[in-house]
């Protein structure tokens, strides 16, 4: 029950957190934290669908197939406008082709009552590799600020921790859902640095403001 | 062969809680070291204007000092030349003259007069005498005086903070007679003002405001280009740490008020 209260309530509330210093900050948003926000926004909103449809005792797993397509799409669209233009072409051939992946996955492979553990864990891999990229750029840039004054490095750090911690976690989903018992107890740990992630979001949002 | 009894639920929690302390050191260690290069640049910044700022003033002190030696020598050997060919020529006045010969000595005369008075002017623009003697005040009075004289413009001088002018140090007093000095000449030359004020005001127990007015024509602020004069203004008042703000708007004249620290 108390995992319920805290994965369920109090980890999908903390999105607000992000949101509100984000719509408070919103004229001084520039487009990659407008993306970050949308990503938000829908994540909230998907989240909001699979508690109801959980209430209603529905499958909410080809949520997850649908949803990991377009948080892939989200997250290349920030890290493609952060990027040189040289890698813009190679960025959307991705978002087209891990998509397709996705819809293969979801049809033939695991299907709607399994995690897509394949896509999901490829996700994480190739986000991981954005984030590092963008460390790799910041490095070499001349910068007249301080680390902790660019909200953009708030935004990556959030991102590179949640989905370099939970890499583990996504590729044995599947192994969980056949040990309910004690998916109970690894689960509220995702939920954690998911909670890292939201208040890292929303430091970078504020940061933009000054 | 046994069979592998490893729990993945420990294994999964091991990699999850080593991946977030490798991330989080990443991440940390990253950060140090983008902070330390971004201090160790503003180091650099920071020396190299120290640098600078020592090298203007090694320049507008090698400036002053020649300006002072070109008016000694100008007002000691010039101007005691001059005046000794002023009395040769009247101790050579032939007894008895002619009509014509008094006219050529008076108007001898008249030109050593006249080259004497440039002389000492020109000496006294270099290096005024009173700056070193008397302060800046006195110095600036001096220099008002002859401008009120030619009566192009009236300049009004009011101090209040006699006891902080005076223990004021000389370069301080010199930076700061050349920016008046420098503004008084852009009023006469650019604003066609009738009348200035220079006020000198003690704001706290060290600090001083300096603040020159007229009522010329004024300019617009986005128009301020930051010609010879205002440069020679800015540097003269970054070397000795002055601050100054410019007020002034099309047909509302001009304003400077410069603030400067003492025992900085």
């Amino acid at each position: 029950m108390s995992y319920r209260l805290y994965a369920e309530y109090i980890i999908t509330a903390t999105v607000f957190l992000p949101l509100i210093t984000a719509f408070l900050n919103y004229k001084r948003l520039t487009w990659p934290l407008k993306i970050i926000l949308y990503f938000l926004l829908f994540s909230g909103i998907l989240n909001l669908i699979a508690i109801i449809l959980a209430h209603h005792h529905r499958h909410t797993l080809s949520l997850l197939h649908i949803f990991t397509i377009f948080e892939f799409a989200f997250i290349s669209l920030f890290y493609l406008n952060l990027f040189k233009k040289s890698w813009r072409k190679p960025i959307l051939i991705l978002i087209g082709a891990f998509s397709l992946l996705c819809i293969v996955n979801l049809i033939f492979i695991q299907t709607g009552l399994q995690f897509n553990t394949y896509t999901l864990s490829l996700e994480a891999v190739i986000i991981i590799g954005y984030c590092v990229q963008f460390l790799n750029q910041q490095s070499s840039i001349d910068t007249e600020h301080s680390w902790g004054s660019n909200s953009l490095n708030w935004i990556n750090a959030g991102i590179l921790i949640y989905y370099a911690s939970g890499l583990f976690m996504f590729i044995a989903s599947n192994y969980f859902l056949q040990h309910k018992e004690l998916a109970v107890f690894i689960y509220p740990i995702l939920d954690t640095f998911l909670l890292f992630e939201y208040i890292l979001f929303a430091i970078g949002f504020y940061k933009c403001k000054q | 062969m046994q069979a592998v009894t490893d729990n993945v639920f420990v294994l999964v929690i091991l990699g999850m809680a080593g991946t977030f302390l490798l991330i989080v050191s990443f991440i940390l260690i990253h950060i140090r070291n983008q902070n330390k290069i971004l201090t160790q640049r503003q180091q650099f910044q920071r020396a190299e204007i120290a640098h600078q700022k020592d090298l203007l003033q090694a320049i507008i002190e090698s400036q002053e000092a020649e300006r002072k030696r070109i008016g000694q020598d100008l007002h000691d050997d010039v101007g005691t030349a001059l005046s000794s060919l002023r009395l040769t020529i009247e101790m050579l006045k032939p007894q008895h003259i002619q009509e014509n010969n008094d006219k050529h000595v008076k108007l001898s005369k008249d030109i050593i007069d006249k080259v004497i008075k440039d002389v000492r002017n020109i000496s006294h623009n270099l290096s005024p005498p009173a700056l070193s003697y008397y302060g800046l005040v006195a110095a600036i009075e001096e220099h008002c005086l002859v401008i009120n004289q030619t009566g192009s413009l009236e300049i009004r001088l009011y101090n209040e903070a006699q006891s902080l002018l005076q223990s004021m140090a000389l370069p301080v007093s010199v930076a700061l007679y050349r920016v008046l000095e420098e503004l008084i000449n852009n009023t006469i030359k650019h604003a066609y003002a009738t009348r200035s004020t220079i006020k000198f005001t003690a704001i706290s127990n060290d600090a001083i405001e300096i603040e020159y007015t007229d009522n010329g024509k004024g300019v617009s602020s986005s128009v301020i280009s930051k010609g010879m004069g205002l440069q020679n203004i800015e540097s003269r008042l970054t070397v000795i740490n002055g601050i100054y703000k410019i007020d002034t708007a099309e047909g509302r004249g001009f304003k400077m008020t410069i603030t400067y620290t003492l025992n900085q």
